[in-house]
């Protein structure tokens, strides 16, 4: 029995080797639908990725309010308020402005600093893989130094050439203080240069440093940091107090229905795809087995049972589908490739291949949807030939 | 080998009106060797078509080894086992090699090449074909494709072998090869039965029918 069947596997595959220009009209149909399918399911992962991808990052657990140096008491209310809350933690941080790090000569141009300035400890670890720096996660912590600082990309790009021959990175803030990097953090995304009314051009980068080491600067933007997961309920009591509020938590909520419903949508346009493409394949299935049927009918009239024809094609139609779905898979990374660079190289702008688990399955699911139903589809019609219609008696 | 007793009765057939078989009725068994001549479109390839359970009959009764054969089953395991048929036209699988055309009802019946190859070797070098089983079907000529097709058709060992015409296409010598081939089977206690227009081949047989107004006579 098992020799039986792996013979008849054997000619299948002989078979779909000889027949190979016929399948080759047939693969070409095949290849067509499956990268539709595909390239429709990751471009649209994708475009929503790249969309989002600041928002996606985000924790929504993340909130910032902000006050002014005559609002210490409203400050304190919240504070107490926090501390109230389960699963809190928060911290007080400020912004020092344009610290300046060094000016080009003869050139009006000038480099400077943007620090956030933490505590010593903080509960949280600075983003390192997005655009922006952010505090982001409660679960991990960081200590700073008073001598060190974090500094971003850019900034580090620019300097990473002098290091000591300890291999440690200084950065001079204005010539009076000399501070340790003790990492490096991603770009701000907001726009580096500044041009004055002298025009002065100012390029601003991003750092965070420890409280202690800025304590006789003029700080700018207090806010206090919060990790919670009752945002929603801090923002109701900041607006009482009538501080600043801000969070991705709202955004994040946003982001979350726009994508349930593109993912709606992606199911509809998917299940008309799979029609439109599928009566496509059918015909092109039905065309591969006129091409057969002289075959079939020499087979049958010579002893071969309809179970061992149903084998044959089923193997043959599953050998061709097989190999389809593998072009298809490298045909749409092909393609996605290609969009990237054209977003980089033309656009100028990054553009992440993104794909999902969700379309990786749904693409298989149909792939083998596909190719089951056609396969066995196509084994069937290949036994309903009539012998004496297709073999030549003359 | 397993004998062979066919009983035909009565048995026609009709293509949209126009009737082909009517009443023909005959007997075969292992020592027939019968020839079957008649006019061109006087239903011979209709009649061996019947015989060799490939196409169904309007009216009359087909016992084949006792089975009662009926139009609408699918008698493939009887065509594998007992029926070698030769094709007017040959019926070789394009696109495959004559080696794997002779071989394929092998792997239906689940027979092992190994285990006939005694058989292979003694039909190739009778009918003259080694220096051809590794060339596609499709590039020979007429009269090689016919020699591939009853290699294809004996490989199996079948009881009765039914050749429509299986001379048609040879030379003088070539025709004398297959005429002795068909010979042999038969002596071999195989039923033969052949279409032909030769009189050489027809003299070889038993007995010669003529198939005329749809009956053997
Ligand atoms: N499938 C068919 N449909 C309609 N008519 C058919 C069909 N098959 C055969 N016929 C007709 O039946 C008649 C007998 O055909 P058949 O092929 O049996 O003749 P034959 O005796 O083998 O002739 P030849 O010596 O030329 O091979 C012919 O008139 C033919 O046109
Ligand atoms: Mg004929």
């Amino acid at each position: 029995m098992m020799r039986y069947i792996l013979n008849i596997m054997k000619t299948a595959c002989r078979q779909a080797w000889n027949n190979r220009k016929n399948y080759i009209f047939l693969s070409v149909t095949i290849v067509l639908t499956f990268s539709i399918i595909a390239f429709y399911m990751t471009y649209n992962d994708s475009e929503i990725y790249n969309t989002y991808k600041y928002t996606m990052k985000e924790s929504s657990k993340i909130a910032f309010v902000q006050y002014e140096k005559n609002e210490r008491n409203k400050r304190d209310l919240l504070l107490a308020k926090l501390d109230s809350l389960e699963d809190t933690h928060y911290y007080l941080a400020s912004e020092v402005q344009g610290i300046t790090l060094f000016d080009k000569e003869d050139q009006r141009v000038s480099f400077k600093l943007m620090a956030k300035v933490v505590p010593n400890h903080v509960w949280a670890y600075y983003w390192n893989s997005g655009c922006r720096a952010e505090l982001i996660d409660g679960s991990k912590s960081f200590d700073l130094k008073n001598d060190e600082i974090i500094i971003c990309e850019s900034l580090y790009r620019l300097i990473k050439d002098q290091r000591d021959k300890n291999g440690d990175l200084f950065l001079n803030l204005s010539h009076d203080k000399k501070l340790k990097v003790a990492d490096v953090c991603a770009d701000f995304d907001a726009e580096h240069k500044t041009v004055d009314e002298n025009g002065e051009i100012s390029y601003f980068f991003y750092g965070f440093v420890s409280d202690s080491c800025v304590t006789n600067r003029e700080t700018v933007n207090d806010e206090v940091v919060i990790y919670s997961a009752s945002v929603a309920e801090i923002e109701a009591y900041a607006a009482d107090l009538g501080l600043r509020f801000s969070s991705h938590y709202n955004e994040k909520q946003d982001m979350n229905r726009e994508i349930t419903n593109l993912i709606e949508i992606k199911k509809v346009i998917l299940i008309a795809l799979m029609i439109i493409l599928g009566i496509n394949m059918l015909s092109s299935f039905l065309n591969a087995l006129n091409e057969r049927k002289y075959e079939i009918s020499i087979r049958r009239a010579l002893g071969a049972g309809k179970h061992s024809i149903v084998l044959q094609f089923l193997t043959e139609g599953l050998i061709v589908i097989v190999i389809d779905i593998l072009v298809s898979v490298a045909v749409v990374m092909m393609l996605l490739s290609c969009i990237k660079v054209y977003h980089t190289l033309v656009l100028g702008e990054e553009w992440i291949i993104h794909i999902t688990g969700y379309s990786v399955t749904i693409f298989f699911l149909c792939c083998t949807f596909l190719a089951l139903f056609f396969s066995i589809l196509f084994s069937i019609l290949s036994t309903r030939v009539e012998i004496i219609q297709y073999i030549k008696g003359e | 080998m397993k004998p062979i007793e066919i009983n035909i009765d009565k048995i026609s057939k009709s293509y949209y009106g126009q009737q082909v078989l009517k009443d023909l009725s005959v007997h075969i068994s292992n020592d027939s060797y019968y020839a079957v001549c008649g006019k061109s479109g006087a239903g011979k390839s209709t009649f061996m078509n019947i015989l060799g359970l490939i196409e169904g009959f309007d009216q009359g009764e087909y016992y084949f080894n006792g089975e009662n054969i009926k139009n609408h089953k699918d008698y493939f395991k009887i065509r594998r086992e007992s029926i070698g048929f030769i094709y007017q036209s040959y019926n070789l699988i394009p696109r495959m090699t004559c080696r794997e055309n002779i071989q394929m009802p092998l792997i239906y019946a689940n027979v092992r090449i190994e285990d006939i190859k005694q058989d292979f070797i003694r039909i190739v070098d009778k009918l003259q074909i080694e220096p051809l089983l590794d060339k596609d079907s499709s590039v020979l000529s007429g009269g090689e494709k016919q020699r591939v097709a009853i290699a294809r058709a004996l490989i199996l060992n079948p009881g009765l072998i039914i050749a429509d015409e299986p001379t048609g296409n040879l030379d003088e010598e070539n025709k004398s090869i297959v005429m002795d081939i068909l010979k042999e089977e038969h002596e071999k206690g195989r039923a033969v039965v052949v279409i032909t227009h030769d009189e050489d081949v027809a003299a070889r047989a038993e007995k010669k029918y003529v198939l005329r107004d749809g009956k053997l006579l």
